[in-house]
């Protein structure tokens, strides 16, 4: 979307990597994330499934650098990610934006903190606006703007920079169909140009159509699944490996069902 | 009615008890440091203005008061319309609903309580006034003139202002003033320079703060009280009485610096995600914040030293005691929980008021505003540290 450049072939790497969100002395409340290890290179699209509360979003606050690990370590390109946050772009699951402030001042703003000044950095803010279908309320304050509005302001601010590594969490939450798609073209095109987009779904069709690499998280443990190659195979992988993970209520679709369907 | 008003007076009470409770220590050190803080201040304060007091003129404590009083009216105008606002009323409409009561009859509940909850105020505001103007209002008639000017002007927005239309204070109902936003915070060249991108954090918040309508609010607040310092200086009330109004101007200035934070605090600031750092955020408070003790120190030395003859130091006084609280603000930000902007407001005034009553007394305790910064700043650096490494909340 933006044009920048950008580190030759950036690559992910999580070493050993643990966190206990209130601390290392919160481990002993029983959560803890890790350790994980995970590799990705250039053109990886990370896709990370798992039920509710399972580490989702611990794990994407190390991988953006907003956090650090208590152990291991988490790298973009040798160095932790935490001096490198520049080149990074992060959409948290819950929105941080203030709501004093419009889209475009924030796109502005944002611009100038990468060091993008002048044309530069407002040609920079009005493609990302442009993009996410943003301009129509580019002047209204962030506070009185719908949920899905506010995803896609986020979404303009997370991939203003086109960064390396783009760290999203449930971006299709709130979403409509066509920022759906928009979003999909965004990620499937940095896929092409060798940069690391890691997101988390609960959507196993956007999960299974996108990534290259799937991550399966269950009480703070990753697993990296066999992703097959055919996508109908991929979402039945999916289902299947969530619905055993966290059985549904008794009385609900379950596993067992959901095969005898097949 | 009054079952309903009184089963949410205790609700609100039973979460407020429950809240303290759960912080215990924290509460009882806040209690204990604020009672040894107000007996010292009252204390120090008593001495020095009593011979002050004695030689005020009754002029002066006449006009006083009647501002006084026109002062509570004000505010009790502003809060009834706060009260309007804040849809005291939805409670009546639930329970209309689920007994099955026509909506014109639900309705003119909800219109009663309202005027209940405006009477109430409106009481409380006609009481207060004609209490603290007791010294003026020598007949009855007066008192009751003053108390039904409080009933009536209370009682007025609950006919006024329809429900949630007087909510000033959420951006549903504010104007994005972007003219003046882009002369404050977008007027940068680069931002490539650590001390450029300081400049641009700073800038953004002054920003955004001056666009939240209770900063405004405040800055009125703060002007009456500059309005305090000039009839002060030019009735020639003695020096103490001046930098008080001062230090509470710049009391009251500081506190938008507060609010701001508490509501950044609440999430991840979002420039993280462009790599700054919290320390870079706690140091652009330090920016706005010397830019605000700049003006609230300099207006009333100014006035102080327009106003008196002859010219003396005492100017210096005002501009200590205007300074202190926006000073000591973005050193207490990070001390206990930036979420919670009552925490700051308390210990900024005890602080700052301790601070100021020293410097009024003697203008030796100046030395020991640096001294007071460092180590806050030396222990609120500690404290950032210790939630970058540790915590996932600023």
């Amino acid at each position: 979307m933006v044009e920048r450049k950008s580190i030759a072939s950036p690559n992910l790497i999580l070493s050993a990597a643990v966190k206990a969100p209130g601390g290392p002395d919160a481990a002993r409340d029983g959560f803890r994330l890790g350790p994980i290890d995970l590799t990705c290179g250039g053109g990886s699209t990370v896709a990370v499934l798992g039920p509710n509360g399972s580490g989702k979003s611990t794990m994407f606050n190390l991988v953006a650098g907003q956090t650090q690990p208590d152990s291991g370590s988490v790298t973009l390109s040798g160095s932790p990610v935490r001096s490198m946050r520049a080149r990074i772009g992060y959409l948290p699951q819950q929105g941080m934006l203030p709501p004093w402030a419009t889209p475009r001042e924030l796109c502005d703003y944002s611009a100038r903190l990468i060091g993008a000044t002048g044309p530069h950095g407002s040609g920079l803010a009005e493609n990302a606006l442009r993009y996410w279908d943003c301009l129509d309320f580019q002047h209204s304050l962030v506070g009185n703007l719908s949920t899905g509005m506010r995803k896609r302001v986020g979404l303009a601010l997370a991939t203003l920079h086109n960064p390396d590594l783009l760290v999203l969490d449930e971006p299709f939450e709130a979403l409509d169909l066509g920022h759906i798609a928009a979003l999909r073209q965004e990620i499937q095109r940095r896929t092409h140009a060798g940069l690391i987009t890691v997101f988390a779904t609960h959507i196993a069709s956007c999960a299974a159509g996108l990534a290259n690499v799937a991550l399966f998280m269950g009480n703070g443990q990753a697993t990296q699944l066999d992703w097959p190659a055919d996508e109908q195979s991929r979402i039945a992988m999916l289902e299947k490996k969530f619905l055993a993970a966290a059985p549904p209520p008794p009385g609900l679709l379950h596993p067992d069902s959901l095969q005898a369907s097949q | 009615m009054f079952s309903h008003a009184g089963g949410m007076a205790a609700g609100i009470l039973t979460s407020w008890v429950r809240s303290l409770s759960s912080r215990l220590p924290e509460t009882l050190t806040g209690l204990v440091a604020s009672v040894v803080f107000g007996a010292l201040f009252l204390h120090v304060f008593r001495d020095l203005l009593s011979p002050d007091m004695v030689a005020l003129a009754p002029a002066v404590i006449t006009k006083a008061t009647w501002a006084g009083m026109a002062l509570i009216l004000a505010g009790g105008v502003a809060l009834t319309r706060r009260a309007m606002a804040a849809d005291l009323t939805l409670g009546w409409g639930l329970f209309g609903r689920l007994r099955g009561l026509p909506e014109s009859v639900a309705s003119r509940m909800e219109d009663l309580t309202r005027f209940s909850w405006a009477a109430i105020l409106g009481t409380i505001t006609g009481g207060a006034a004609v209490f603290a103007g007791h010294a003026v209002l020598t007949s009855p008639e007066s008192r009751l003139a003053v108390f039904a000017a409080g009933f009536f002007l209370c009682t007025l927005p609950a006919f006024v202002f329809s429900r949630r239309d007087g909510d000033s204070f959420s951006p549903q109902q504010a104007h994005t003033n972007r003219h003046l936003f882009r002369l404050v915070a977008s007027n940068s060249g680069h931002t490539q320079g650590h001390a450029a991108r300081l400049g641009a954090l700073a800038r953004w918040r002054t920003g955004l703060i001056l666009r939240t309508p209770l900063t405004w609010l405040l800055a009125a607040a703060w002007s009456l009280c500059m309005a305090g310092v000039v009839a002060a200086a030019a009735y020639k009330v003695p020096l103490p009485f001046i930098a008080l109004f001062a230090w509470l101007g710049g009391w009251l200035a500081s506190l938008p610096l507060a609010l701001h934070a508490a509501s950044e605090a609440r999430e991840l600031p979002f420039e993280e995600a462009f790599g700054v750092t919290r320390g870079d955020i706690a140091r652009a408070y330090m920016i706005v914040a010397a830019m605000i003790a700049i003006l609230c120190g300099i207006t009333p030395a100014l006035i102080t030293l327009l106003n008196r003859e002859p010219v003396d130091l005492s100017a210096l006084t005002c501009l200590g005691a205007g300074a202190m609280a926006p000073s000591l603000m973005p050193f207490l930000l990070w001390q206990v929980d930036a979420r919670r902007p009552l925490v700051q407001a308390l210990t900024s005034l005890f602080s700052s008021m301790f601070l100021a009553t020293a410097i009024i007394a003697t203008k030796a305790a100046f030395l020991l505003w640096p001294v007071v910064l460092v180590l806050l700043a030396h222990q609120q650096n500690k404290r950032i540290l210790h939630e970058q490494t540790v915590t996932t909340g600023i």
